[in-house]
């Protein structure tokens, strides 16, 4: 399955044009390979999921009860993005617009289950492969913080959320949350800010980030 | 601007599970034949939204007019669809272009009266007297139509003549039709067929009431007879019914068959009097 590179990684002179980074890389991948789905290629738009179901997954999953959730909301980003794709326009990079399709679809279940945000025990256990990345000799540990980290991270509001989620899973850049976000730099700096220094209160255990 | 350092810490990134992955992958695959399916243009969808309902109406309007023009077809007078088949035939001798032409139609008029005055003898007695009635209103016409045209100049007569012999076929056939009629109906429907039969044979030149002289000289058959609203004409009748031979040889005009009765959609009478009579 082909993945996008690692934010900032710079491709070789021989693949790319000097200074193009593999982000930008991908991204005119991204835009030629929606092009094509536009056109009703549906090889293309596989191509498209399989780089970026596992991104769309993370930043839903931090912003939903659980795993299942997470699966429901991923699964009705691909079929809204299926539909819209012919409408896709070439001028916005793709993924941004998949971040907007998931962004929605995220606030439409929030609003549905508005009434039962209270983060059960079956929540916290819920996900067991949300340390993955961990150390195993931290595991433990990792698990903990990551269901109290994601339990914090959905008290934050939609949009420190999703800056959250984009800068502290995805790894992206402040542009890059930019231009998904549709925010201004200093905006998203300041929504940064706001979301660490909250998350620190709800975790005050441990200094999390 | 420097660039901003990466974040100290990084949360963990869960992956979905690889069945998820695949399941939803089919899924998709299999919605990418619909979501893909060539999609109608706005014009096209324009199109498709005026012409279902245009489509319908029209079915709806064809429906109806057929459906009426069917049941008109086989009404009979007093019935509420013979208005509907009286409009029509108005229609028709409407648009005749010239005097002979609507001398026929009248005379073809009066055929369809008494094919349906044949038609209640058998299927609807009681509809007998209406029918009569609307069959000696179609002899008056036709014979109101034939004295207007003796009036009118005409050096060689030829129209007149013309409508002469219009009317002794016309009246040959109708007399053996009702002869027939005569021996089958009830005494109440007998008086109604014996009217009717008189109107026949006043059709003839050689009958009484028949004008031997200028307009107005039989008073009783002159213009002021002829009704308000000009007789239609239907279609001639397009077939020869079966001949009995029993006309009489004194009529210069072969007599038509006799009507069978339970014919009623179309007068079972001998060809327009264009036609050349057969034997």
């Amino acid at each position: 399955m082909v993945r996008s590179p690692s934010v900032g990684e710079k491709i070789p002179n021989g693949l790319a044009g000097a200074g193009v980074t593999s982000a930008e890389r991908a991204e005119e991948d991204d835009r030629a390979l929606a092009i094509r789905a536009a056109g009703g290629d549906a090889e293309a738009f596989g191509a498209l999921y399989d780089r970026h179901v596992d991104a769309v997954y993370r930043y839903v999953f931090y912003r939903v009860r659980n795993e299942a959730e997470a699966e429901d909301v991923t699964s009705d980003v691909f079929m809204k993005a299926l539909r819209a794709i012919p409408r896709y326009e070439p001028r916005q990079a793709y993924l941004a617009w998949l971040y907007r399709i998931a962004r929605n679809a995220v606030i439409d279940r929030g609003r549905r289950l508005a009434n039962r945000t209270q983060v059960t025990f079956e929540d916290a256990l819920s996900h067991g492969a949300a340390d993955r990345v961990v150390d195993p000799n931290e595991a433990l540990l990792a698990g903990s913080d990551a269901v109290s980290l994601r339990a914090a991270i959905r008290q934050l509001t939609p949009l420190q959320q999703e800056v959250i989620v984009l800068r502290y899973v995805e790894g992206l850049d402040t542009a890059q949350i930019c231009r998904i976000t549709g925010r201004r730099d200093g905006t998203i700096r300041g929504i940064e800010f706001r979301a660490l220094g909250a998350l620190r209160g709800l975790i005050p255990s441990r200094e999390a980030l | 601007m420097p660039p901003r350092p990466e974040p100290r810490g990084m949360l963990p990134r869960p992956e979905p599970r690889d069945a998820f992955r695949r399941e939803l992958r089919g899924r998709l695959m299999a919605e990418v034949r619909v979501a893909f399916a060539p999609r109608e243009n706005a014009w096209t969808r324009v199109l498709r939204s005026w012409l279902r309902p245009a489509v319908a109406f029209a079915a709806i309007a064809i429906f109806v007019v057929t459906g009426s023009g069917l049941a008109a077809a086989g009404s009979l007078p007093g019935d509420p669809a013979f208005a509907l088949k009286r409009a029509a035939e108005d229609v028709q001798l409407a648009f005749a272009p010239d005097d002979s032409a609507r001398i026929e139609a009248l005379a073809s008029q009066a055929d369809h009266r008494l094919a349906e005055l044949s038609t209640a003898t058998t299927e609807r007695p009681a509809a007998v007297p209406t029918a009569s009635a609307a069959y000696a209103e179609a002899v008056a016409k036709l014979t109101a139509a034939i004295e207007a045209l003796r009036g009118t100049s005409d050096p060689g007569a030829t129209k007149a003549d013309a409508a002469r012999l219009v009317a002794e076929r016309a009246s040959a056939k109708h007399i053996i039709v009702l002869d027939d009629l005569e021996g089958r109906v009830s005494d109440e429907a007998r008086d109604s067929i014996e009217r009717a039969k008189h109107e026949a044979e006043s059709l003839r030149p050689s009958g009484d009431h028949w004008p031997t002289t200028g307009p107005g000289a039989n008073p009783t058959r002159g213009p002021e007879r002829t009704p308000a609203r000009p007789a239609a004409g239907t279609a001639e009748p397009s077939e020869s019914s079966d001949h009995d031979g029993s006309g009489d040889a004194s009529r210069t005009a072969a007599p038509a068959a006799t009507v069978r009765p339970t014919d009623t959609r179309r007068p079972s009478l001998s060809p327009s009097p264009s036609s050349t009579p057969h034997r």
